[in-house]
């Protein structure tokens, strides 16, 4: 079963360069949890802190309410997926497995029965006498999984563990692993910059810059209200218009901008005049069909892309600034073409208002 | 007219024989007069085959104490040499020193020394310092010191090789450090350690140099061979070169052929692995499987 992680005030310096500042979050028992951030971002460094293999320069790390100084990994209820596995190459497959099990003194016949037991778990019956080197890219993935879950952790992290493998494998292995989590209902930390992984997969996640937590929540939360502007233009693509507020109405705000006044939704109350930034989603602009819209634009088509399930059009508002507009394909002809003037809408909701210079409360 | 394709054939077969003589020609003379009866090492004139030298040779009981001379030196620096070897190779790959090239320097140093200067610096050390004489212990300790350098650099191109995040999830996996040595890091340097024995020994076995200066008035049978040589020449020392020349072939080929039945089995085993990994790729998934 898992255990939930406290971090409280965790900070990590490595020669006066602080990779991971003031992270203070809770991660509860059971829970699938991911940090999400672009590389460097300070997520494995924070990771590697949960596990033990860094003390904290500051904070203390308690899991299951058990204060961790000073605890080693090999101590720990923790285990690791590390992200080139890290499989032991001239052990067999069930040999890698039972490894934490030989450690704990288990008698062999117990411990080929687990092996088995976690080979069926995985999906892979049959292959332990067989060497890692034998075995593809999920295979050994699989196997990866079942040595972490023998020495029966409380808490499971993944450091980017699909990162090597082709796309099919890797959102197969996404439904594979949030079984297995399921399953087992072992705490699960992952870790990725694929925000599809962190999405598809977490109860919860972090999104991380600069060894600091931006925001932590649902998956749903953080793409539709991100609270700062990195959160918003690194989670999915967005469309982003400077400008100062210049009027207030109860919920929502006006801001000027080179392309023109916008109306925008106003979730953090700014003030008037606050140098702010609109982040308007690709997805949530469409064509003007008559109707009256809170915002809208004139443009021109740069170039628009035909990818399937949606099309996304490269325009140009009438200031030259570039926008993209992503609608869904519902097989009529759309009549597109370079060069040809449309009128766009969106709604305030669907603009969202964030300060420019992101405050850290 | 003849093809160019014969002419580098005949070009390439007459550097080859004329190498191979080159290299074996004299080996084969040698070995030769170890078996003529004349009393003076030489082919011609043949007197009559004979397996007198040999006889001769196996009555010589200093032959017997330098070889087990040789035999005693050469397991003991084999001893101090790897053990020093492989902890060198871990301490300059691992701690990220400021002055981990100095220290580097300093043990292969030995190696660029030569062999005649090690000897004697330490039979005097050892005189001056301890008051030891020269024996068998300087020659272990001269041998040793250029001997655990070779060994150094041999495991420490198998432990670059090497992926430490495998110790990692050892330790992560409950090990405690010394299991992670030893159930991880130490098989992974097995053949490197391996080889760094056959080489210590044999390096040992061979030497001459720094044996003669460190050693005082015991011997080693290259010393030996080398005293022997310089009182009078006996056929008994071809005799014991063909001994020689015979177990370094014998040994060659007993490691090729064992070579070979590996490479073999690898063989038959890569081919069980892939018609293993065809039978379980994994099957295609739906596009929108959840999660």
């Amino acid at each position: 079963m898992g255990q939930d992680v406290q971090l409280s005030n965790v900070g990590m310096c490595f020669d006066e360069f602080w990779a991971v500042r003031n992270v203070d979050m809770h991660i509860e028992a059971g829970e699938f949890f991911s940090f999400l951030g672009p590389s460097g971002c300070g997520k494995t460094t924070l990771l590697r802190l949960i596990s033990g293999f860094l003390d904290p320069s500051e904070g203390v790390i308690s899991i299951n309410g058990q204060d961790m100084r000073g605890i080693g990994p090999n101590k720990r209820h923790t285990a690791m997926i590390f992200q080139n596995l890290a499989l032991f190459p001239l052990m067999s497959v069930a040999h890698n497995i039972g490894f934490g099990l030989e450690i704990k003194r288990v008698p062999k016949l117990e411990r080929e029965k687990r092996v088995d037991e976690l080979l069926e778990l995985v999906d892979l019956p049959g292959v332990g006498d067989k060497k890692v080197e034998d075995l593809s890219g999920g295979q050994k993935q699989r196997v990866a999984i079942a040595r972490a879950l023998a020495v029966e952790p409380s808490v499971l992290m993944l450091d980017e563990p699909l990162s090597a493998l082709d796309l099919k494998l890797r959102h197969h292995m996404r439904a594979e692993l949030r079984k297995i989590q399921r399953r087992t209902k072992v705490t699960f930390i992952y870790i990725t910059h694929d925000q599809g992984e962190a999405f598809t997969m977490s109860d919860r996640l972090a999104v991380m810059s600069d060894g600091k937590i931006e925001q932590l929540g649902y998956p749903d939360a953080i793409y539709n209200n991100p609270a700062t502007p990195f959160v918003a233009s690194f989670v999915g693509e967005t469309n982003t218009f400077h400008g100062s507020l210049s009027e207030i109405k109860d919920s929502s705000a006006i801001i000027d901008t080179p392309t023109g006044p916008l109306h925008c939704r106003n979730p953090q109350n700014l003030g008037q005049g606050t140098d702010s930034i609109a982040f308007v989603r690709p997805e949530t602009i469409s064509f003007m069909n008559g109707a009256q819209a809170d915002n809208s634009l004139p443009c021109t088509i740069d170039t628009w892309s035909f990818e399937g399930a949606f099309i996304t059009i490269q325009l140009k508002t009438g200031d030259g600034k570039p926008l993209t507009m992503r609608i869904s394909n519902r097989g009529a002809d759309l009549n597109l073409e370079p060069g040809k003037d449309v009128h766009v809408a969106f709604s305030a909701d669907n603009a969202l208002l964030l300060p420019k210079e992101a405050s850290h409360a | 007219m003849i093809s160019s394709k014969k002419v580098l054939k005949i070009i390439t077969g007459s550097y080859l024989f004329l190498f191979f003589g080159y290299l074996f020609l004299p080996l084969i003379f040698m070995g030769i007069v170890a078996f003529n009866s004349s009393s003076l090492p030489q082919v011609s004139p043949w007197e009559g085959f004979t397996w007198h030298w040999f006889h001769e040779l196996s009555q010589d009981s200093r032959m017997w104490d330098a070889l087990t001379n040789s035999l005693i030196v050469g397991v003991s620096v084999v001893c101090i040499s790897v053990p020093i070897g492989l902890a060198a190779a871990l301490l300059l790959t691992r701690l990220q020193l400021k002055s981990r090239d100095l220290l580097y320097a300093l043990f292969v140093s030995p190696i660029l020394t030569p062999g005649i200067i090690l000897g004697i610096s330490t039979f005097l050390f050892w005189d001056r310092a301890f008051a030891v004489m020269g024996g068998l212990w300087t020659a272990i300790v001269a041998q040793s010191t250029f001997i655990s350098a070779y060994c150094m650099l041999l495991i420490m191109s198998r432990i670059q090789r090497f992926d430490r995040t495998q110790e990692e999830a050892a330790f992560d996996l409950g090990a405690s450090h010394q299991q992670v040595f030893f159930k991880v890091t130490l098989p992974f340097l097995k053949p490197a350690l391996f080889s760094s024995v056959a080489l210590a020994f044999m390096q040992s076995f061979e030497n001459y140099n720094t044996t003669l200066f460190a050693i005082g008035f015991e011997q080693t049978l290259p010393i030996y061979i080398g005293t022997k040589l310089r009182q009078f020449i006996s056929p008994a020392m071809n005799a014991l070169a063909v001994i020689f020349i015979v177990l370094t072939i014998l040994g060659a080929l007993i490691y090729e052929y064992r070579r070979m039945m590996e490479r073999r089995k690898e063989a038959e085993r890569k081919k069980q692995a892939k018609a293993l990994k065809k039978a379980m790729a994994v099957q295609p998934v739906p596009a929108m499987q959840g999660a």
